[in-house]
């Protein structure tokens, strides 16, 4: 047994350990694979030429000039591909009449957004790609573009005039027909004469993933299999839609993620620009790569959010909920992406958050317009959910003049209560709400700032300070399959995983999740480490490959864990039990008799044993094996999960705001999550600070602009604002522990927990630190400019601005509602 | 919190406009270099890119003076004007201009279009790819490396610029194997998720406490503002910089850079 680690008889537990992820050496030293890396004989490189209309007709399209260009290869516009070129899919239509239109890799007679592509050049450099690029020469007549949200769910301006109608999908659940609780209108018409109807219009603006690798693809068709390596969430997704599009055998393509630079949901989908390189590298026959360029990704990758969100929420005169209504308009932008209309359908479960509504109805219009396609951007449909109701919760709070965390504790449901089904039919497996608010007062400090805001409030200090409530819970580990099919989804939520026994000793773990940046290559070496007994040091993690991992599902909706962790436990197991005859047969002891425990196959009561890798290599040689017996300890798992599970925690954030300028600083922020057991605490930390920072983004300095003629202005990095180190804080931590009861290892999901939680504590803590001003509600992201307008809009007593919602009287509770005001 | 934080990347943008240089910049590209691009290529322009090119032309219409600290001037170029608009010159022969540099301790020598970006050779050419790009407006950082021991956005100059310079990029920076202590200190403190704005960081970081051995949380911040990562929400990558600095990253020097 050359060149395994011993692990020491002392050492404890992997799981638990802040271990230092594996995959860094390789990224601190810049020997990284990104797909632009890729360098190919006889390569060719693509560029696109985009339209700058946002809905126009493609009258002719001149690319003689481009064609004759020195070192171009070809020239090729929708119409030359029309009949090949396919329609990119959509895995999620929410309604079986979902209208969804074509959605051509490169449009053919007709644009709907500016971006779209219109024509691809290939040459044979990437310069000379895009220098003909610019040579080639399109005429469009300019048509009406939809492009307000709301008009165009009105049908004012048609996005694409050929289906009659923006409308796309319309989605509803109601607890009374669902049979999971009461009708929320008669809840509301009660509580409009004996209780409180809070009516809210809350907006969530569009963002962009803005991940920081731009998307890239490489294919190569020279092999038996063609070969695309692109920057993707979702190689093996990819793979199969590939396969479904073109007509390609499935067994002929193979699909790698090699490092791939960030994600969000961003790369949760199969691209244009995939297809087409697809496309090209088979009519060329030889390997094309295309990189895009941040203008590009910003204008053309899919966005998210952008949401009308309309709520209304019933309460009697004590602050206990009685319904919850909200009515949606979601903007799916130019096409029906690969899950676009599912993203609002999530949110649909975690309206009702942590608390024991009695009755719930949401409505989801999803909308087509001439914009960016919409999709998942972390949290997917959650954080918009989240913010709704967490921003209700301190408004019911206001209204009756108490401290916010009176209406939650009287609203949610308590530690006893778990496991608990909720009005929207989830059950929720544990948790213990109590525990992590108490914890992140504590953390923050929670009285001593309050007391701080009453004395700035009592001085008239131009400088007010607001405390901002969240206390979150999300559904994630993506997913039951059962649950899928029932929402019409297109695939199952199940996850895959193989591990090799090699005759060194070492072992391989096939995961059929694909990383970007989560540390999967370490916290699932933690794990099968411990399953197996082996050293961390001896697990080497393989993923992203279509042949190497040939099954799986991918990585989004925080499932890599909890789904692909316990499908590597129970291939783990499977090896398990496998060696265990064979540690019998060496042992000449009975299969009854041998026990495994860490790393080491033992004769009950003896000290007779075998570690694995001993076992491994005796199977490997096969020369003694019993009869009947394979001569392998590899094994397979697929893990269905049976049910999502629900990372919660309560987060507080304080902000200042200088009421004289409007300009807000966040002053401290404080959580305790509780996401059950934890693997590795310091992957765990990052992926609460980046998801933070996400979260606070959306309610501070992120938003998708478009001008009137539907170009988008925030189209690089200097208008699209990304928060940099001097615009953020030092966030201040910590965990309660209610392990989920769904899994073997007691995890819950934490990419998404940060970004889900953060939007609505900051908004929550401007909207309380101007309160008393008679301010109720800023939209984001709440710019000093918007910040300062509310002021104003109270101060000068004028017509109430889209930004600035009316006052109403927190002194007199259960009266008459105040109306949602951002018309 | 009286940060520059986003409302400064103008002044990157500035930069940029600033060291295209006034040959780079030339009637037809430099004001007016939209308006140019529509007329030439009608309706097939990158949107992206010209509404970067309305961003210069509003910028270079109004008075922006250079900044006071020293950027690298291009050497003179026989021949074409390089220029980073990349603007199409498709029928025109492109000049090759000979370049001689040190990049990574190893002497090298090219020949390059004059408009080549110092990132693109470096990546192209040269294979160091671990150097990155990530961004076409020079507010990523990603690409940054060290020119004659001071950090650089690579994007944000031309190769030929380079010309006789000693270069130092992420895959320089560990010598004989040993990592430099703040590659160290990103790996002890979880300063990375992807990695992908981690060479740029690292560099930028290396930069900043060559500069400052023993910056405050406010000085590090300020130090990396012109680097974007989208993962991490920085607090690590603070919290690696103050590690490094505690372990005497400032006291060395970057790479072949002695
Ligand atoms: S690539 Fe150089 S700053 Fe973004
Ligand atoms: S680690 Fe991914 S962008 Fe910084």
């Amino acid at each position: 047994m050359t060149a395994t680690t011993e692990r020491p008889a002392d050492s404890t537990k992997e799981i638990g350990k802040d271990r230092r992820r594996k995959e860094d050496q390789r990224l601190i030293t810049g020997r990284t694979r990104w797909t632009d890396n890729i360098v190919l004989p006889g390569m060719l490189h693509v560029a696109m030429v985009r339209s700058p209309f946002a809905h126009a007709t493609i009258t002719n399209i001149d690319k003689s000039v481009a064609e004759a260009a020195t070192n171009v290869v070809t020239v090729i516009t929708g119409a030359d591909v029309a009949e090949e070129q396919g329609g990119l899919p959509n895995a999620w239509p929410i309604t079986p009449d979902q209208i969804a239109p074509v959605h051509s890799p490169i449009a053919v007679d007709r644009v709907v957004f500016a971006g779209e592509i219109v024509a691809v050049i290939v040459a044979r450099s990437a310069a000379e790609a895009r220098d003909a690029a610019e040579l080639v020469d399109v005429d469009y007549d300019v048509l009406p573009a939809a492009l307000d949200l709301k008009e165009a769910a009105e049908d004012k301006v048609l996005a694409h005039p050929d289906l009659g109608t923006n409308k796309s999908a319309y989605w509803t659940f109601d607890s009374a027909q669902a049979g999971t609780g009461g009708n929320v209108e008669e809840a509301i018409t009660k509580a409009r004469t004996d209780g409180i109807v809070i009516e809210r219009e809350y907006r969530q603006q569009r963002l962009i993933p803005a991940f920081m690798e731009p998307r890239s693809t490489v294919v190569d068709p020279t092999g038996e299999q063609i070969t695309m390596w692109s920057a993707t969430q979702i190689p093996h997704i990819l793979k199969f839609l590939l396969a479904a599009v073109t007509g390609v055998s499935e067994a002929k393509i193979r699909v790698i993620a090699p490092d791939v630079g960030g994600g969000f949901g961003g790369k949760l989908q199969t691209t244009p620009e995939e297809f087409i390189t697809f496309l090209l590298a088979r009519r060329l026959g030889k390997p094309v790569k295309y990189t895009e360029t941040r203008s590009e990704s910003l204008m053309a990758a899919h966005h998210g959010r952008d949401q009308w969100q309309k709520l209304t929420l019933a309460a009697d005169k004590d602050g206990k909920v009685t319904g919850l209504k909200v009515d949606l308009l979601a903007d799916m932008g130019s096409h029906i992406s690969l899950v676009g209309g599912g993203v609002p359908v999530l949110g649909a479960f975690m309206f009702n958050a942590i608390y024991k509504f009695p009755a719930y109805q949401f409505n989801c219009q999803t909308v087509l317009t001439n914009k960016t396609w919409t999709d998942a951007y972390r949290g997917a449909g959650r954080p918009e959910a989240t913010f709704g109701i967490e921003r209700l919760m301190d408004e019911l709070a206001a209204e009756l003049g108490v401290d916010p965390f009176v209406v939650r504790e009287k609203n949610w449901i308590t530690a006893e209560e778990f496991p608990f089904t909720t009005v929207a039919g989830l059950e929720y497996d544990s948790g213990n709400y109590e525990a992590a608010t108490a914890r992140a007062k504590e953390l923050f400090g929670y009285d001593e700032l309050r007391a701080e805001q009453m004395a700035r409030r009592a001085s008239g200090d131009p400088v007010q300070l607001g405390i901002g409530v969240s206390t979150f819970t999300e559904m994630c580990g993506l997913a039951p399959s059962r649950v899928l099919g029932s929402l019409d989804y297109g695939a199952g939520g199940w996850e895959h995983a193989s591990v090799r026994m090699l005759p060194t000793g070492k072992v391989e773990v096939l995961t059929g999740v694909s990383g970007h940046g989560q540390g999967h290559e370490t916290a699932f070496s933690q794990i099968a480490a411990d399953r197996l007994g082996v050293a961390f040091e001896d697990v080497e993690i393989l993923h992203g490959d279509t042949m190497v991992s040939h099954k799986g599902l991918d990585t989004y909706g925080s499932r890599s864990l909890v789904v692909g962790g316990e499908a590597i436990v129970k291939a783990a197991d499977k090896v398990i039990e496998k060696a265990k005859p064979i540690a019998a047969h060496l042992l000449e002891a009975s299969v009854d008799d041998i026990e495994f425990e860490a790393g080491r196959f033992s004769v009950r009561g003896t000290d007779q044993g075998l570690a694995i890798a001993e076992i491994a290599l005796a199977t490997f040689a096969a020369h003694n094996l019993p009869d009947g017996v394979e001569p392998s300890l590899d094994s397979d798992a697929t893990f269905d999960p049976v049910n999502f599970n629900y990372p919660h925690g309560t987060h507080l954030c304080a902000m200042e705001v200088d009421t004289e300028t409007g300009q807000v600083t966040m002053r401290k922020y404080a959580a305790c999550d509780d996401i059950g057991n934890i693997i590795n605490p310091l992957i765990v930390e990052g992926q609460l600070h980046g998801g933070l920072v996400q979260g606070i983004a959306q309610a501070l300095w992120e938003e998708a602009v478009y001008d009137d003629a539907g170009t988008l202005v925030s189209g690089s990095f200097v208008d699209y604002l990304l928060p940099t180190a001097a615009d953020t804080i030092n966030f201040d931590l910590d965990h309660t522990t209610s392990p989920a009861t769904t899994n073997t290892l007691g995890t819950k999901g934490v990419g998404e927990a940060g970004t889900i939680a953060s939007t609505p504590a900051v908004v929550n803590a401007i909207v309380d630190a101007v309160r008393h001003l008679g301010i109720n509600d800023i939209q984001m992201p709440c710019t000093p400019e918007r910040v300062w307008n509310a002021i104003q809009g109270v101060h000068k007593g004028g017509a109430t601005e889209a930004a600035a919602m009316p006052h109403f009287d927190p002194a007199e509770p259960g009266q008459d509602s105040t109306e949602g005001s951002a018309q | 919190m009286g940060r520059l934080g986003v409302a400064d990347r103008h002044l990157d943008l500035a930069l940029i406009i600033w060291s295209m240089s006034d040959e780079t910049l030339n009637p037809g590209y430099g004001a007016g270099c939209a308006a140019a691009l529509v007329e030439r290529t009608p309706g097939a322009v990158d949107p992206g890119r010209l509404a970067f090119y309305r961003l210069l032309d509003g910028l270079l219409s109004t008075p922006t003076g250079p900044p006071t600290s020293g950027q690298p001037r291009r050497p003179t170029v026989e021949g074409d004007a390089g220029h980073t608009c990349g603007h199409a010159q498709t029928t025109l022969e492109r000049p090759m201009t000979k370049i001689n540099l040190t990049v990574d301790g190893a002497k090298v020598s090219d020949d390059v279009e004059p408009r080549m970006l110092l990132v693109q050779y470096l990546r192209e050419k040269l294979g160091k790819t671990g150097t990155v790009i990530g961004c076409d407006t020079s507010n990523c950082g990603a690409c940054t490396v060290h020119l004659n021991g001071t950090s650089v956005k690579s994007c944000n100059m031309l190769a030929v610029q380079a010309e006789g310079a000693e270069v130092t990029t992420i895959e320089g920076l560990a010598q004989n194997g040993t990592l430099h202590p703040v590659q160290e200190a990103f790996r002890e403190c979880h300063g990375l998720q992807c990695g992908f704005c981690t060479p740029g960081m690292i560099m930028q970081s290396v930069d900043l406490l060559n500069e400052n051995p023993n910056p405050s949380e406010e000085e590090i911040r300020l130090g990396l503002e012109g680097n974007l990562c989208r993962c991490t929400g920085y607090q690590n990558i603070v919290k690696s910089v103050q590690h490094a600095a505690a372990h005497g990253a400032g006291a060395t020097t970057s790479g072949a850079q002695a």
